[in-house]
């Protein structure tokens, strides 16, 4: 007899046969074969129970009931089994991303990774391999003490023994490896101390840094090669300017000589019996011409002289060593400005001193600075208003910062730039050398400090001065 | 006590001993100037000096040392006369060109008597030697002598 119920039952039957056949055939690639195998075991299941509930029910036999108690009595088992796995498998796939993921990164950077346990290396990266230029097989065979230069091989040990021991060593350091082909690389590591396994072991990165050791030389020796010529420039530089000296004084004197023997010539002349027309074309050659020839003689050996002064100036500054101390800037100051009264006075100049802050310098260079640039403000003070010179300072974190202000005719953009050159004058006739502002920036440059320039025509010039704050 | 009797002036140049000398004398000095031309000649004549030292027991020299010259510096003269036990008497007078302050107290921690300064400007030049002779002059200096 066929009721609903069988036929729902029929139909049910021939879904779960149309799901073992997609199984079987059509996701063969896409569910591993385990899975397949259970889900099949359970659909087999369910189509028996359907079989033998359809042979039930349509009364045709009972011969399959005894069959059917067993058959669902198994079937939550096989549950249990396809829920296990399916969870593991995406646990699995989980680590795997994971896995993935880290190995990708060890392999892909550029330091060498390393796992040392006693003397051998039971993990290497990529890079370890292709910076020594062994492969992974190759490596985990050797002692890892071959790999380093035999000179920093008694170095790294003892820090190995000591870490492994639990003692506080070097966690960082440089050693140079030997690769495989016998070259020398220098290495720096970074290394720490894990379980692996459930022993101790190293694990360490390396970085090539041998170009960069190349680099580093050879800019040192740049910079070497740069203070030695800058001290030859700077003996070669006194050597002359002083050497210079000597026929500078030879021309002054024998200049000055020559000016009094003119005077006794000139006095033998008056008492010769010359005419008179040729005593006075001598007495007019030797008041005018020669007068004339020698003055400029002497004018210019002057300016050579204030020149060689200044170069001087400028060479000791580099050869003689600084003697750095606490310096009380109020009274430096103070007694840079009084060797500048006479000039103060006798142009009416008001200056003002506020409290200064103290600074770590070589007294006699810092009031050398002080004295050229009070020098150049008296020097640049406009002659149609009452000059006011002020100094002040304040204390920063680091430094302390001096400036020194003037109301003077200020200096042109385009000279603002030009003005720290050597032998740049503002002003051509000034008697000066026109390296008072060069002798300033190279005391700075002393003292590794600062200097700014704020400066508007016809307004006045500030200097900014920084300098190394006092030590309490 | 002595008075000054010979003045060795060891100086490189040419025109800068003709000027020192002709500006001495204008300060009125007398006394027998030697020049030496280098360090080298200065010294044998000073080491000399000291040989002959026992004849000319009143011996009373100054000497006028420039500091850079040819084949050993004022500055090495310096040293050895003053370490010697004999010539360590000479009055010396470093004069130079140089006013370099380290050079300066180098030259007295090896003591020297007075270290005088060339000056460029030939007035002071005049003035600096007119009075180094006159001072020179008045000046009273111990013998040589070689015991």
């Amino acid at each position: 007899m066929i009721n609903t119920l069988s036929i729902i039952n029929l139909v049910s039957s021939l879904a779960i046969l149309l799901a073992l056949g997609i199984v079987i055939f059509h996701l063969k690639h896409v569910i591993s074969k385990s899975y397949r195998i259970i889900i099949l075991f359970i659909l087999l299941i369910y189509f028996f129970n359907n079989l033998s509930n359809f042979l039930h029910w349509s009364a045709i036999t009972l011969a399959l009931d005894p069959f059917e108690d067993y058959l669902l009595l198994v079937l939550p088992i096989l549950w249990i089994f396809f829920i296990y796995a399916y969870l593991k498998n995406i646990y699995q796939k989980k680590i795997q991303a994971s896995e993935e993921k880290y190995r990708v990164m060890v392999n892909q950077i550029h330091d060498g990774i390393y796992i040392q346990r006693g003397e051998k290396i039971v993990f290497a990266n990529q890079q370890v391999c292709d910076e020594l230029g062994y492969d992974k097989n190759e490596l985990y065979k050797m002692k890892i003490w071959q790999l380093v230069h035999p000179d920093d091989r008694q170095k790294l040990m003892i820090i190995n023994k000591k870490r492994i021991k639990g003692k506080d060593t070097a966690n960082t350091y440089e050693a140079r490896l030997l690769t495989k082909s016998g070259a020398v690389i220098h290495g720096e590591f970074a290394v720490t101390l894990i379980g692996y396994e459930g022993k101790p072991a190293t694990m360490g990165s390396v970085r090539n840094i041998t170009d960069r050791k190349k680099v580093n030389k050879k800019l040192r020796k740049a910079l070497k090669d740069l203070a030695n010529s800058q001290k030859e420039m700077e003996q070669f530089l006194y050597a002359t300017s002083h050497d210079l000296r000597t026929p500078v004084i030879n021309i002054m004197g024998f200049n000055k000589e020559l000016d009094k023997l003119l005077e006794q010539l000139k006095e033998l002349l008056k008492k010769a019996d010359v005419k008179k027309d040729l005593k006075n074309t001598i007495f007019n050659k030797i008041n005018n011409d020669i007068d004339e020839s020698l003055n400029y003689i002497i004018n210019s050996t002057k300016k050579i002289d204030t020149l060689l002064t200044g170069l001087l100036t400028i060479s000791r500054l580099g050869r003689e060593p600084l003697r750095i101390k606490n310096l009380d800037m109020n009274q430096l100051i103070r007694s840079v400005v009084e060797d500048f009264e006479y000039k103060i006075q006798k142009k009416g100049i008001k200056v003002k001193i506020s409290e200064l802050p103290n600074c770590r310098g070589d007294r006699v260079q810092l009031e050398q600075l002080f004295s050229n640039l009070m020098s150049n403000s008296i020097k640049n003070l406009d002659s149609k208003k009452q000059g006011v010179i002020i100094i002040s300072g304040e204390e920063k974190i680091e430094n302390c910062i001096y400036y020194f202000e003037d109301n003077g005719i200020g200096i042109k953009p385009k000279d603002q730039k030009e003005i720290l050159k050597p032998f740049h004058k503002l002003n051509p006739d000034d008697p000066g050398e026109g390296l008072g502002l060069t002798i300033v920036q190279r005391i700075i440059k002393n003292h590794n400090g600062d200097i700014r320039l704020e400066s508007e025509v016809n307004e006045g010039t500030k200097i900014i001065i920084t300098l190394p704050k006092s030590l309490s | 006590m002595k008075k000054i009797s010979m003045i060795i002036l060891a100086e490189d140049d040419e025109g800068h001993a003709s000027l020192i000398k002709k500006n001495l004398r204008r300060a009125g000095i007398k006394n027998k100037i030697i020049r030496f031309k280098d360090g080298q000649s200065a010294l044998d004549y000073i080491l000399n000096l000291k040989k002959n030292i026992k004849q000319k027991s009143d011996l009373s020299v100054v000497l006028l040392l420039d500091i850079r010259m040819p084949y050993i510096s004022g500055i090495e003269i310096l040293r050895k006369i003053k370490q010697d036990r004999v010539l360590k008497d000479i009055y010396t007078v470093i004069v130079t060109t140089t006013d370099d302050p380290a050079e300066i107290k180098k030259c007295y921690g090896l003591g020297c008597n007075a270290y005088v300064t060339k000056p460029v400007i030939y007035e002071q030049f005049i003035k600096t030697f007119y009075h180094l002779g006159i001072y020179l002059l008045n000046l009273n200096l111990p013998n040589l002598e070689n015991d």
